[in-house]
């Protein structure tokens, strides 16, 4: 093959590989809002040893079963919160920015991590709330422990 | 011998025939000796194959004249009549020319014997040392990527969809040296960096189910290295490399670590010698070093591995060689990203809410490993028609992880402690020169003590050992027609009251339909015994798995049709070398083994999937031109897959494959060549991953080109390498970004 059609061959697909996409890319950045809260504690606290864990969490999406507790790349989870007090507070600093529609206290009644249950949702707004990025978003939430939501919840 | 048969003619009262010998020696017409010639009288099955020496000698009881006929591959055969008197010796000095063949290809793998891959009634693959050398090929499975049909997942080998991204524990694919399976006790993939890269002859990858042959590693097929044959006159090489990752392109990437703007270095050396210190003895030694900081945040290495062949053969008919290797390896392991937006960062997750606290991320482990191997294996041709091999094998591998606190390594005691070792028996029975018999039997035995393994008796260190007879027939029924069947049992025990055994059949023919066009149909089953990794590991240390002591082994089943060809073409359009081949396969699979999220159990789990299918096409071209100064290659790959009860694709296959390749000689002493690799995303990614890993389901098509150039000066040789010169971003398997663009410069010297 003459020089010439060679070199032509290697330009042409060097220049058709070159008009492909540049593959992944970074979703977008979402940014990170905060998600401040206080919580009232109505109703007798559950005995100890039923108390393994308690903490404040918000979901992307409404549960189905526990399973749906694995999906932990669209939670949002609070440290431990404080037990047989009346009043509490929580912060998540970074929160991925979006909608949360399903929200509320849970309760580790077992030692087992898919053992949880919710103990009192977040119901204004329908029970959704969004983080805009940079932003705080404030929430109550009330706990009744003699009438805990049912769950899986009710469609 | 001949003493015994003739007490024995006398007892059965019948007269003695006189034998005639022939005897003498073949070589080429440089004469070097031709050991495996075949010598034969036309017309009769009487004849023999020559010696490692060239020699020769049988005995007939045919008087007269008669016509020999010497074949020896990669020679023209020649026809030579004689003249054999009664109770003489004839003796002769045959000499054979060289061939110039279209394709001179030859394969091992198909059938344990070296034969024209033209010929071969299997699909099979090669790739030289030459395409090693030009692509700097370090890890083996920069080059395996460069195949049709392979897809290379992490450190997992995927041949023709036969594997799917298991989370780096069991392999479809066996990995041999030599024709010797290189089965570590366990490790995270197929142990492709234990391997000699600069040392290598050729490597064959065998598509579709090789069990008949080689057992159950080999479901999905096969890749055989096959090392250097010893040099007549002493050989070094040294070759020094060095290199850097370009910062990846989006800056959102880059600013999640710290060194995510820097050019990341990596560099190695390598040293090598060979030669035969007499007629009787050589060997090779291979010594080399490479540290590479790694794209990605603690994904950094450093690797040092030897590896050492000798050959000794105290007599023409006796042989034995050995191959000795060690690696030493500290490496930090990358597992997941943190998220798509931050790929360069190993993820964390928590396994149901639990503190987030500053815990370091578990989506990266850091171990420090080392890792031995020896293969002898002893030849005695016994007869002219058959000769038997003993092949031992031991593997020994210690994992330590290293503390995160103290950046040593912890004892072993908190890491792996494994040993594989075994032996096997090769009788080859060559009772025609159109007939051959392979028969066999193994024994080997795995023990593994890992503190992510719950053994099932108690047995600290578990073993899982296993045994095999096997028997190979190759039948030449006709000038055009050759047929190959195979059958194998297989027997392993599992634990104290589990053991599993297994048959597996073959039955390949070879048509001539003209020359240089072959046709060819296979059909084999093949299966696999879960891996201790599969079945025993119980940790939660990185991704929730619990051991499955239910786990059956899975099989499959395969049948292809093929045609592989070889053309001259001397036309004013087209003038060159063209190697093609086209192959139809259907693959069934029976209790594939897969891991899936089980909800009750809250972790991941291996299990067997009730029946899946995978049905392709694969095309391949090559084409040189008449002065070999530019060759193209060209190889699709078509997999349909489907899970039988869900009616859903196999996750992680990709439907199509594509790999281009383009060398030329440009001027003087430069050289320039590319590839190019295609996989479109697969059509299914399992989302159970992306329960616990953020934007794990993000997959995109693959589209990698790599260039490079040569300079060649007497025995210097300088090259320019750009991988991923597109600065295609993609992602190897799931939450695992693929390589970015990185230069390589490479010296080497040959003396």
């Amino acid at each position: 093959m003459p020089k010439m059609k060679r070199n032509g061959l290697y330009i042409a697909l060097c220049l058709l590989l070159m008009s492909c996409d540049n593959g992944l890319e970074p979703p977008g950045e979402a940014g990170t809002g905060s998600i401040r809260g206080t919580i009232e504690y109505l109703g007798t606290w559950p005995a100890a040893d039923s108390l393994q864990d308690l903490r404040f969490v918000a979901m992307r999406f409404v549960p189905q079963d526990t399973s749906d507790f694995l999906q932990l790349a669209d939670m949002e989870i609070s440290n431990g919160l404080n037990v047989n007090v009346e009043t509490d507070t929580f912060i998540i600093p970074e929160a991925k920015s979006g909608l949360y529609v399903y929200s509320g206290i849970a309760q580790q009644f077992e030692a087992n991590f898919l053992s949880w249950r919710p103990v009192g949702l977040y119901t204004d707004t329908a029970g959704i709330f969004s983080v805009s990025p940079g932003e705080s978003t404030e929430i109550n939430i009330r706990v009744d422990f003699n009438n805990v939501p049912v769950f899986p919840p009710e469609l | 011998m001949r003493t015994l048969a003739f007490i024995a003619l006398l007892l059965l009262g019948l007269n003695p025939v006189a034998a005639q010998t022939i005897k003498g020696t073949v070589s080429d017409d440089q004469g070097s000796p031709l050991p495996g010639t075949n010598i034969v009288i036309v017309g009769t099955s009487v004849g023999t194959a020559s010696l490692p020496d060239g020699t020769f000698e049988f005995d007939t009881t045919i008087t007269g004249i008669v016509v020999l006929k010497v074949s020896a591959i990669g020679f023209y055969s020649t026809q030579q009549s004689v003249r054999l008197v009664e109770g003489e010796t004839l003796l002769l000095s045959l000499i054979l020319k060289e061939q110039v063949l279209e394709s001179d290809e030859v394969v091992v793998t198909a059938s344990r014997r070296e034969q024209p891959a033209l010929s071969v009634p299997v699909s099979v693959s090669v790739l030289s040392a030459e395409d090693l050398g030009r692509r700097n090929v370090i890890v083996l499975d920069d080059a395996l990527r460069t195949v049709s049909g392979v897809q290379v997942l992490g450190n997992q080998i995927n041949i023709r969809g036969s594997s799917g991204f298991a989370y780096n524990t069991g392999s479809r694919v066996l990995l041999m040296l030599d024709g010797m399976p290189l089965l570590t006790p366990e490790s995270d993939g197929v142990p492709l960096e234990a391997l000699p890269a600069t040392e290598i002859e050729r490597i064959e990858v065998l598509k579709g189910p090789g069990s008949a042959l080689y057992g159950g590693g080999a479901l999905g097929g096969v890749i055989n290295v096959i090392s250097r044959e010893l040099p007549d006159t002493p050989v070094t090489t040294v070759s020094s490399f060095a290199g850097s990752w370009e910062p990846v392109r989006h800056e959102v990437w880059r600013s999640g670590w710290t060194h995510g703007d820097e050019y990341r270095p990596f560099w190695g050396v390598s040293m090598s010698h060979a030669r035969r210190s007499s007629p009787r003895f050589g060997w090779w030694a291979n010594a080399s070093f490479r540290r590479d900081s790694g794209y990605r945040q603690l994904s950094g290495r450093d690797v040092f591995h030897a590896f050492s062949k000798l050959s000794w053969q105290p007599k023409p008919a006796y042989k034995l060689e050995t191959l000795l290797g060690i690696m030493i390896r500290e490496k930090n392991s990358f597992i997941f990203w943190a998220s798509a937006n931050d790929v360069l960062s190993p993820g964390r997750i928590t396994l149901g809410p639990a503190p987030l606290d500053d815990s370091d991320p578990n989506g990266a482990s850091d171990n420090f490993v080392k890792q031995l191997s020896f293969l002898p294996v002893f030849t005695h041709f016994v007869g002219t028609k058959w000769f038997y091999e003993i092949k031992g094998r031991v593997f020994g591998l210690f994992v330590q992880p290293i503390s995160n606190i103290s950046g040593k390594p912890k004892s072993l005691s908190e890491g792996t402690l494994g040993f594989r070792y075994g032996a096997e028996g090769l009788l080859n029975w060559i009772p025609r020169s159109s007939t051959r018999m392979v028969f066999g039997a193994s024994r080997d035995a795995n023990t593994t003590r890992s503190s992510f393994f719950v053994t099932t008796d108690g047995d600290e260190l578990g073993g899982q050992p296993e045994v095999a007879v096997f028997t190979h027939l190759e039948e030449e029924l006709s000038e055009n027609l050759q047929v190959v069947a195979g059958l194998r049992f297989d027997h392993y025990r599992i634990d104290q009251s589990n053991a599993e055994s297994r048959l597996s059949p073959k039955l390949s023919l070879a048509y001539t339909w003209m020359p240089g066009q072959v046709l060819r149909l296979a059909w084999g089953h093949g299966f696999r015994v879960p891996s201790f990794a599969e079945r025993f590991t119980d940790n939660r240390d990185f991704l929730p798995i619990i051991r499955n002591l239910e786990l059956k082994p899975e099989r499959s089943q395969s049948i292809e049709v093929g045609i592989r060809g070889s053309t001259s073409l001397k036309s004013s359009l087209v003038q060159g070398t063209f190697n093609w081949d086209a192959s139809a396969f259907w693959n069934t699979y029976d209790g594939f083994i897969e891991p899936r999220l089980v909800v009750s159990e809250q972790a991941f789990q291996f299990v067997n999937l009730p029946s899946a299918r995978i049905v392709g096409t694969e095309f391949q071209l090559e084409w040189k031109n008449a002065s070999e100064q530019t060759a193209l290659s060209v190889g699709y790959t078509f997999l349909g897959s489907r899970e039988d009860q869900t009616e859903e694709e196999l996750p992680f296959r990709s439907r199509h494959q594509v790999v281009t390749s383009l060398d030329s000689h440009v001027w003087g002493p430069f050289s320039a060549g590319l590839d190019y690799r295609f996989a479109s995303r697969p059509g299914r990614v399992e989302t159970d991953f992306a329960r616990f890993v953020p934007d794990a389901e993000l997959m995109v098509d693959t589209k990698v080109l790599d260039m490079r150039t040569s300079f060649t000066r007497g025995p210097f040789v300088v090259n320019v390498i750009v991988n991923n010169a597109l600065e295609y971003h993609f992602v190897e398997r799931p939450a695992l970004l693929g390589a970015p663009r990185r230069y390589t410069l490479k010296l080497t010297y040959q003396h």
